[in-house]
């Protein structure tokens, strides 16, 4: 991350006290989206987001696998993210490994809720073809190429137009009646089934700077905060996942006030990606 | 090194020309050594006299200024392309603050006092004092500006109707600011004065002012063409009346008028003019005139003697007059007795033209009529003629011309015309007192650059430009010139040496023997590159001169160089030629300069192989005597 | 230099394309036949002597050689490759922008975006009182007082040391710590060395200097410090001091965005084409952050085409 001067950093405190970003946004307005699906063919779903000058990539890959014992009615969902160096020499080597993981595990919490699978954002009792024996393991992996701020926002909205655009393969389970493990599946090439995405949350980070919040903050505004809420919000309305990162401490007025003040903006952010998303599609059907 | 006690032991020394006196400068400087500071009290100087010297040269050497110092400054082509590289480069800044300006400045125009205008005495000698002290500050090193010119004491209020009429005379190069203002508050006070003068009915005065000038100045064509020496020298014989004229000053109004007197003619010659121009008709008469005059004894021993009218008081003598200065020549002659040495002769020649006048005074002396007796046959006349007749029928007619004060008014435009007149000149001068002193230089300077290709027309400096910034010891436009038509690139070590040893060597030396051929060959092709060089500067009107800037550069030494390339001893080297041991020094390490500075050129092109080269040139060169920091250590 | 991707629907694709192709053509017709070349062609000298070969080229074999991609350019006798894009190659004499990454021992250590880090030295500055002295140990201890590290400061080029890296200097007023306003960063080969880069945007109230190695500096407008002023400014504390007004600022993020729009597009950047992009974002009340939109972008294009067409046509009649 390249410093700032005192100067530099009073104009940007200044900016944003004004309401006036450094490059003409207001406190609460996202960059340009713009998402292409389809990036990876080899993968069953996969997105690119272009967040302003942030652009990352998110892939998945569905393989059929066990489920876990506990939770045999629930399909396996893993989230891994990864630091390209091409967004940067920091990247380089194993520099990019303590971001991603915190991404990851950011990731994790929003989407996928608790322990016990409740309140996922993903339906994971969908992935289950035969109960407790087997499931579907979607492993979605992103990978950050550009990074510029607000690399959770940007991961949160690729995975979930990868989502909306990955396609399971049909499966009919040739049905034995022994206690065998070992069943044939039939993996049709042909029919695909289409994630229901309606559920699934974006996130908003909101960075605090000074005395102000702002959405979608680049690498430069992310250098000042002093704290960041990143609230993963859904279509309802309803916070699904909440991460806190930064030294500051924050009071719980605040922090209730930056979450209704993150669902709001979410709701720009939802619908953007809606119409982002039926673009795609749409040029999808046009060109197949 | 400091000393208490410094000891001359002669005042005289030669300097390469003449034994002469030591000069002020030359002895402030050395015997300003004497005393040690910290140490001593005083200095002492002792001066041997051997010879008689007089006191007013001992005086001026002991008592006068030092040496003036005066800028050499001259505008280079490296300075302006430097100045032209970086951003905050303003050669035109530069130039406006530098010594050269500023002596310029200072070298304050000369200020003429119109006495006509000027009633007070004050003010005579405060603008006198300011002149002197001008005059004196220009010798001086320069102190700050206004301080020293006004002495304190003496600083009138000047109300404008005191006001004398300064006339400047443009100085040559730049007005400094303070008298820039004053010049132009003295516009301002005249031109309200003119404004105030009222004349009644001003339009037709000047009607009739604008004829009165006409009639004038045909008058004094005709009178140009009548008395051209080709009419009139027939009729210039002994003992012919004629009238002059003349210029009085009247005391009172103090204003000198044009008068005229009657004489008579006593002889005429030829001036031997200078010019070359030999044609009889233009060469120059003077006339040898009997009327009355006035001698005047001016300061010194000189007496001048004036012509007044025949009435007043005088005394009888001959005087040369040109041929301008007849106005008319009369019908009437008399007889001249043949010597007039003697007082009384001519006085009695005087009684007889008094009568003579006074016979004819109702009528005045009829004059020779042009046409008819002087057989004046040219067109032009007639036609000036025809123009006077019809003007003075215009002035009969003129509504004015019976105005009872019609004299004083026309004496009151005339001085009004001649108030806008000077009004009109200061403002003149005013204008074309801002030039700077090297604004010409500058853009003809300019534009050779961009013929040449060193700066884009937006003055952006280019590759070759960037070049020749590096070069500051030689001609720079002629030694990128050549670097870039790679001369260099294929000669040995040894023969560029001696090539830029050209450039370095600026001597005329009488019997230079001429380099053996290839050296000569490379020397013509730079003379050929300098030849081109200076023909573009001369096309953007540089003032230069092609050829003898062509042969400035002197192949004379180019020999000795090379051997000393080399690797020669001095000794043999100095064989090869015929000038002072410190002179070729001085060259060599020149020549090394101009090397580093080429390194630093070719590095800047990306050339490393001439970099090489020159570097190793260097090492060549920079060894032994030559470069010897000290020869006694 | 992070790119700007713009996402843009079909006709605005078209457009654009369109807009290229235009530039394109024009930009054939005007240039001179010089040769492209890559690394390792040979350029045609014709077996002249007497050929300097400058940066760029080598000799391999008796023939020249390039050692860079980029145009053939000849003066006289010298022969050299000018690049289009490649890192900034900076001269004697250029302005730069560059941030304090160190503080080193009587003397500052830039990053310029260079291949190696640029060095400002002590007495290169001019010392906070203004008086011309010798640079003492206490003001080698000072030295952090004047420049911090991250600081934003503008230099000019003084000359390059035997390593290669660049000596900077910073005595002019003009020169020195850049503060209220912010930095981009974009390629360098897009600005073109011009006569002059710094500009004061009266209009606007605010300076850009376009440094020649690619940093350009957008700000409110700094009046040149006279030393006795300065005192003066040092009592006021620093949060005290007035903040930059919202109408300026609003003018600096709309030149920023210009910068960053024609960068986007490729365009050299020069002042007239920055001040022509914001003032049409103005009159056409495209709001300050959809400058970076597409429509705006595809917009700028063809302006550009227009702009270029004309003076061409201008060129062909004068």
């Amino acid at each position: 991350m390249v410093g700032l001067s005192a100067g530099e950093k009073q104009f940007m405190h200044g900016g944003i006290a004004q309401d006036l970003r450094s490059d003409g946004r207001q406190r609460l307005q996202f960059r340009p989206i713009s998402i292409q699906t389809g990036v990876i063919p080899q993968a069953n779903g996969s997105a690119r987001v272009t967040l302003g000058t942030t652009v990352v990539i998110a892939s998945i890959k569905a393989e059929l696998g066990k489920p876990a014992p506990l939770r045999p009615d629930k399909g396996k969902v893993v989230i891994f993210i990864d630091c390209s160096p091409t967004a940067g020499p920091m990247f380089e080597g194993r520099g990019g490994e303590e971001l991603s993981s915190e991404l990851s595990v950011g990731l994790q919490r929003c989407l996928l809720g608790g322990k016990s699978g409740a309140g996922a954002g993903i339906d994971l009792s969908s992935l289950v073809l035969a109960e407790g024996k087997i499931c579907w393991d979607l492993y979605i992996d992103g990978l950050v190429i550009s990074s510029d701020g607000n690399l959770l926002d940007a991961l949160a909205a690729a995975i979930k137009v990868a989502l909306s655009n990955t396609g399971i393969p049909k499966v009919s389970v040739i049905v034995e009646a022994s206690a065998e493990d070992q069943l044939e599946v039939n993996v049709s090439d042909e029919e695909f089934l289409q994630f229901d995405t309606s559920g699934v949350p974006v996130i908003v980070t909101l960075t605090k700077v000074g005395r102000h919040y702002i959405a979608d903050a680049t690498s430069e505004e992310e250098s000042q905060m002093s704290s960041a809420v990143s609230v993963s919000v859904n279509r309802h309305g309803r916070v699904c996942g909440l991460t806190k990162r930064g030294g500051a401490g924050l009071d719980p007025s605040v922090m209730l006030d930056m979450i209704s003040v993150a669902k709001h903006a979410s709701e720009n952010l939802i619908a953007v990606l809606d119409s982002e998303i039926a673009a795609a599609e749409a040029a999808e059907d046009d060109g197949s | 090194m400091p000393a208490k006690t410094v000891v001359f032991t002669n005042v005289r020394k030669f300097d390469g020309d003449k034994f002469r006196w030591l000069s002020s400068g030359e002895y402030i400087q050395m015997s300003g050594r004497a005393g040690r500071r910290g140490i001593d009290q005083r200095g002492i100087c002792i001066l041997m006299v051997d010879e008689k010297m007089e006191p007013s040269t001992a005086k001026m050497m002991l008592k006068g200024t030092a040496d003036c110092l005066n800028s050499a400054f001259h505008l280079s082509y490296n300075m302006l392309l430097n100045q032209l590289r970086c951003e905050d480069g303003d050669p035109e800044k530069l130039l406006r603050l530098s010594f050269y300006q500023f002596q310029a400045d200072r070298a304050l125009p000369d200020i003429e006092i119109h006495d006509s205008w000027c009633p007070s005495r004050r003010c005579i000698r405060f603008f006198s004092s300011i002149a002197h002290s001008a005059r004196r500050a220009s010798l001086t090193t320069p102190s700050t500006a206004a301080s020293a010119r006004l002495p304190p004491a003496s600083r009138p209020a000047l109300s404008p109707a005191h006001h004398p009429l300064i006339v400047p005379h443009p100085p040559a190069r730049g007005l400094p600011a303070r008298l820039r203002a004053f010049f132009s508050k003295q516009v301002k006070a005249l031109e309200k004065e003119r404004d105030s003068i009222v004349i009644d009915e001003e339009e037709s005065l000047k009607d009739y002012y604008n004829l009165l000038q006409q009639y004038k100045s045909l008058k004094k064509d005709v009178r140009d063409i009548v008395y051209d020496p080709k009419y009139c020298l027939p009729f210039l014989q002994p003992g012919r009346l004629v009238s002059l004229l003349y210029s009085s000053y009247d005391k009172k109004s103090s204003v000198s008028q044009e008068q005229i007197t009657w004489g008579i003619i006593i002889n005429f010659q030829k001036i031997i003019s200078h010019v070359e121009d030999k044609r009889p008709e233009n060469s120059q008469y003077t006339v040898d005139v009997l009327t009355r005059c006035v001698v005047v004894k001016e300061a010194g021993t000189k007496k001048s003697v004036k012509i007044v009218h025949l009435k007043e008081q005088g005394e009888p003598a001959v005087i040369s007059v040109p041929l301008s200065q007849i106005d008319s020549l009369s019908v009437v002659r008399i007889y001249i007795p043949k010597d007039l040495l003697p007082f009384e002769v001519r006085e009695n020649t005087l009684k007889i033209l008094s009568e003579v006048y006074s016979r004819f005074l109702k009528d005045g002396i009829p004059n020779l009529d042009p046409e008819e007796d002087m057989k004046v046959q040219s067109n032009s006349y007639r036609k000036a003629v025809r123009r006077i007749e019809a003007l003075e029928r215009l002035f009969e007619k003129h509504e004015i011309r019976n105005l009872p004060l019609i004299q004083q008014n026309i004496q009151v435009l005339h001085d009004k015309q001649e108030l806008s007149a000077k009004i009109k000149s200061i403002k003149k001068s005013l204008r074309s007192s801002t030039a700077l002193a090297f604004k010409d230089e500058l853009k003809s300077h300019k534009r050779v650059l961009r013929r040449l290709g060193y700066i884009t027309s937006d003055d952006v400096v280019e590759v070759k430009g960037q070049v020749a910034c590096e070069i500051s010891s030689a001609d720079e436009l002629t030694l990128t010139e050549l670097l870039f038509s790679g001369i260099f690139k294929d000669i040995g070590i040894e023969e560029i040496v001696a090539l830029l040893s050209c450039f370095v060597w600026q001597e005329k030396l009488q019997d230079g023997r001429k380099p053996r051929e290839e050296l000569d060959l490379l020397f013509s092709q730079l003379q050929e590159t300098a030849r081109r060089v200076s023909n573009v500067q001369l096309d953007c009107k540089v003032p230069i001169d092609v050829e003898s800037t062509v042969n400035s550069f002197r192949p004379d030494i180019m020999e000795a160089v090379y051997a000393w390339a080399k690797g020669s001893k001095f000794f043999e080297i100095m064989e090869l030629s015929s000038v002072f041991e410190g002179s070729l020094i001085r060259a060599i390490r020149r020549l090394e300069e101009v090397l580093q500075q080429l390194t630093c050129a070719a590095k800047s092109l990306g050339e490393t192989e001439m970099e090489d080269k020159f570097q190793e040139a260097v090492v060549k060169i920079k060894r032994d005597i030559v470069f010897a920091a000290s020869l006694y250590l | 230099m992070k790119e700007l991707l713009i996402s843009l629907n079909q006709t605005q694709k078209v457009r654009l394309q369109a807009a290229l192709q235009h530039l394109a053509e024009l930009a054939s017709q005007v240039s001179s036949s010089n040769l492209a070349v890559t690394v390792a062609d040979t350029i045609p000298v014709n077996n002249e002597d007497g050929i300097l070969k400058g940066h760029g080229t080598t000799e391999f074999d008796g023939q020249v050689v390039a050692t860079l991609c980029g145009i053939v350019e000849r003066v006289n006798k010298l022969v050299y490759v000018r690049t289009l894009r490649a890192r900034y190659k900076p001269e004697v004499g250029d302005i730069i922008v560059g941030r304090v990454i160190e503080i080193a021992p009587k003397r500052w250590r830039l990053e310029i975006n260079f291949s190696q880090d640029a060095v400002l030295m002590l007495q290169s500055m001019n010392l906070p009182d203004g008086i011309q002295r010798r640079r003492t140990a206490v003001d080698e201890l000072n030295m952090r007082s004047i420049f911090e590290e991250n600081d934003v400061v503008c230099a000019e080029v003084r000359g390059f040391q035997h390593d290669g890296s660049l000596h900077l200097q910073a005595r002019s007023q003009k020169y020195g710590k850049l503060e209220r306003g912010q930095l981009l960063i974009i390629p360098a080969y897009l600005v073109k060395r011009r006569k002059q880069h710094f500009h004061h945007l009266e209009q606007y109230g605010l300076d850009l200097i376009l440094g020649c190695n690619g940093f350009v500096w957008i700000g409110e407008h700094a009046e040149p410090i006279d030393s006795e002023v300065l005192e003066d400014r040092d009592k006021i504390p620093k949060d005290k001091q007035r903040d930059t007004p919202l109408e300026v600022r609003r003018n600096i993020c709309r030149i920023s965005n210009s910068v960053r729009l024609l960068s986007a597009l490729g365009f050299a950047l020069s002042v007239e084409a920055i001040v022509d992009t914001a003032e049409a974002s103005k009159s056409s009340n495209v709001d300050i952050k959809d400058m970076l939109g597409a429509e705006f972008y595809v917009q700028t294009a063809e302006r550009e085409v227009q702009r270029r067409a004309s003076l061409l046509r201008k060129k062909r009649f004068v």
